[in-house]
């Protein structure tokens, strides 16, 4: 038996490298659509990753106020009142918010002088020593041709302009990517307001910040979400991410699978041949099958692992030039932005199973029905 | 016993795509996420703010907010801090 499906398996590696160029005609609708799946899943999975990470590391509550349905900026002095309040560690201020520099409009950060001041490894540049310098996002400098040393106008409630102190690493988390960063005073006064949009609240251990978002959510108007409800929220948009696309993609593979099917259809002739010699040489109809069978595990193991190695170089030697942006809003067709991204071995897996099953499906019945035929059919 | 050399090239071909597609995964496996100068920074700027938590993104949701200046009432100063009959209070947190 083993012997059996050795020969059978030597036949069937034969059969399809003396096809090579018929099967590669037919697998590349299917191919292109697995390199994109596989590269738009572990670019979703790399952001579930980021989101969490960074959920993890930041605050315990992030506060915020709501007005008629929307966000609106919360009282300054309210991060006093918290910082003086058992139970709470730290309380920092953040104002985000959006101003113009020339004809690109940008997201301004406003983050706290400690956390600002505090020396990290950028690009390019040092961090900010006074209120007119900021640092930015890597490609946002891209975008704006900016470097260390160079100076902005933005223009906001007020135009001010400031000195690129420093350029945030392309490896750098992705939300900081096209954004200004400078200090919450400073962001303030750029948008002629004294309020800030929203508050980071650390609780003490032994507290526990459920109760205190809890309680913090008796505020009027007060918006108070939790690390774990943050972790969910940043799962729930990954699902959502791959699910899009995922969606997506289905007509396209049913499509790849029909075109499979079709393009298969033409080497009929020449497949009734074969099926017909193999019946005179004494193969059983199983035999067939198997031979099949084995022939289709070789498409479908060239097809899916090299869809994968594609996708693999696609996003992480060339930064998923063309996709990136459908994925992640704002960014341009060739992001210089190093995009987060994870390949694990279930895409893999899927990609395979996925060749597999479809190129069964397109060729199992036609040789079934041809190993039914009488021999000397196939040659009248 | 392989019927031709196309065929051992086939194998050769399929095997060395499959042992690539481990090492990838094995690379995967011991690559350490790249160090973010502030991983909190993505939480401020969209990850984890209430805007991003509410719309279900994580980047650059922070743009598409606009803050109705008319809509915003000042949060009474009265109730913040005050542990005895306040709205807020975080004595239900001490254990």
């Amino acid at each position: 038996m083993i012997a059996r499906t050795k020969a059978l398996a030597a036949l069937a590696a034969d059969n399809v490298a003396a096809h090579a160029l018929g099967y590669c005609a037919a697998c590349a609708p299917l191919f292109f659509t697995l390199v994109l799946w596989v590269a738009g899943a572990a670019i979703a999975e790399g952001l579930r990753r980021e989101g969490l990470q960074a959920a993890e590391r930041g605050p315990d509550i992030l506060l915020s106020a709501r007005a008629l349905g929307r966000h609106v900026p919360i009282d300054s002095e309210l991060a006093l009142r918290l910082r003086a309040l058992d139970g709470v560690e730290r309380v920092e201020r953040r104002v985000l918010g959006t101003a113009q520099a020339g004809p690109t409009q940008l997201l301004v950060a406003g983050v706290e002088s400690t956390r600002l001041h505090t020396a990290i490894e950028l690009e390019a540049g040092s961090m900010p020593k006074s209120a007119g310098e900021c640092i930015i996002g890597a490609e946002l400098a891209r975008e704006l041709g900016l470097k260390a040393g160079s100076r902005l106008a933005l223009e906001a409630a007020l135009t001010r302009v400031y000195t690129v102190s420093g350029v945030l690493r392309a490896t750098d988390a992705l939300a900081g990517a096209k954004a200004l960063i400078v200090e919450v005073e400073e962001a303030q006064a750029l948008f002629a307001d004294a309020r800030v949009s929203e508050l980071c609240v650390w609780t003490r251990p032994g507290y526990s910040a459920a109760v205190a978002a809890a309680s913090l959510r008796a505020l009027p108007t007060g918006v108070a979400v939790t690390r774990d409800e943050t972790r969910a929220a940043v799962s729930a948009a990954a699902n959502l991410r791959s699910g899009a696309l995922s969606a997506l993609l289905a007509p396209v593979l049913a499509l790849a699978t029909a075109c499979f099917c079709a393009l298969s259809w033409f080497a009929n002739a020449r497949r009734g041949t074969e099926i017909a010699l193999y019946k005179l040489a004494g193969f059983t109809g199983g035999d067939l099958l198997i031979l099949s069978m084995i022939e289709n595990t070789f498409v479908a193991l060239a097809l899916g692992s090299s869809a994968f190695l594609c996708a693999w170089i696609w996003v992480r030697l060339f930064g998923a030039p063309l996709l990136a942006p459908y994925l992640i809003p704002d960014l341009g067709l060739f992001p210089e932005q190093v995009i987060p991204s994870a390949f694990a071995p279930l895409p893999l897996g899927l990609a395979l199973a996925l060749a597999f099953t479809t190129t069964i499906a397109g060729s199992i019945l036609a040789t079934w029905r041809l190993s039914l035929a009488r021999p000397l059919k196939a040659f009248a | 016993m392989w019927c031709g050399r196309r065929a051992a090239l086939l194998v050769g071909g399929v095997l060395g795509a499959a042992l690539a597609c481990a090492l990838v995964l094995w690379f995967e496996a011991r690559r350490v996420a790249p160090a973010h100068a502030w991983p909190q920074l993505s939480v401020g700027l969209g990850i984890g703010s209430a805007a991003g938590v509410e719309h279900g993104f994580f980047a650059f949701d922070a743009r598409l907010e606009s803050w109705p200046e008319s809509a915003f009432e000042p949060l009474p100063g009265a109730a913040i801090g005050a542990s005895a009959g306040g709205a807020f209070t975080l004595a239900p947190l001490a254990r």
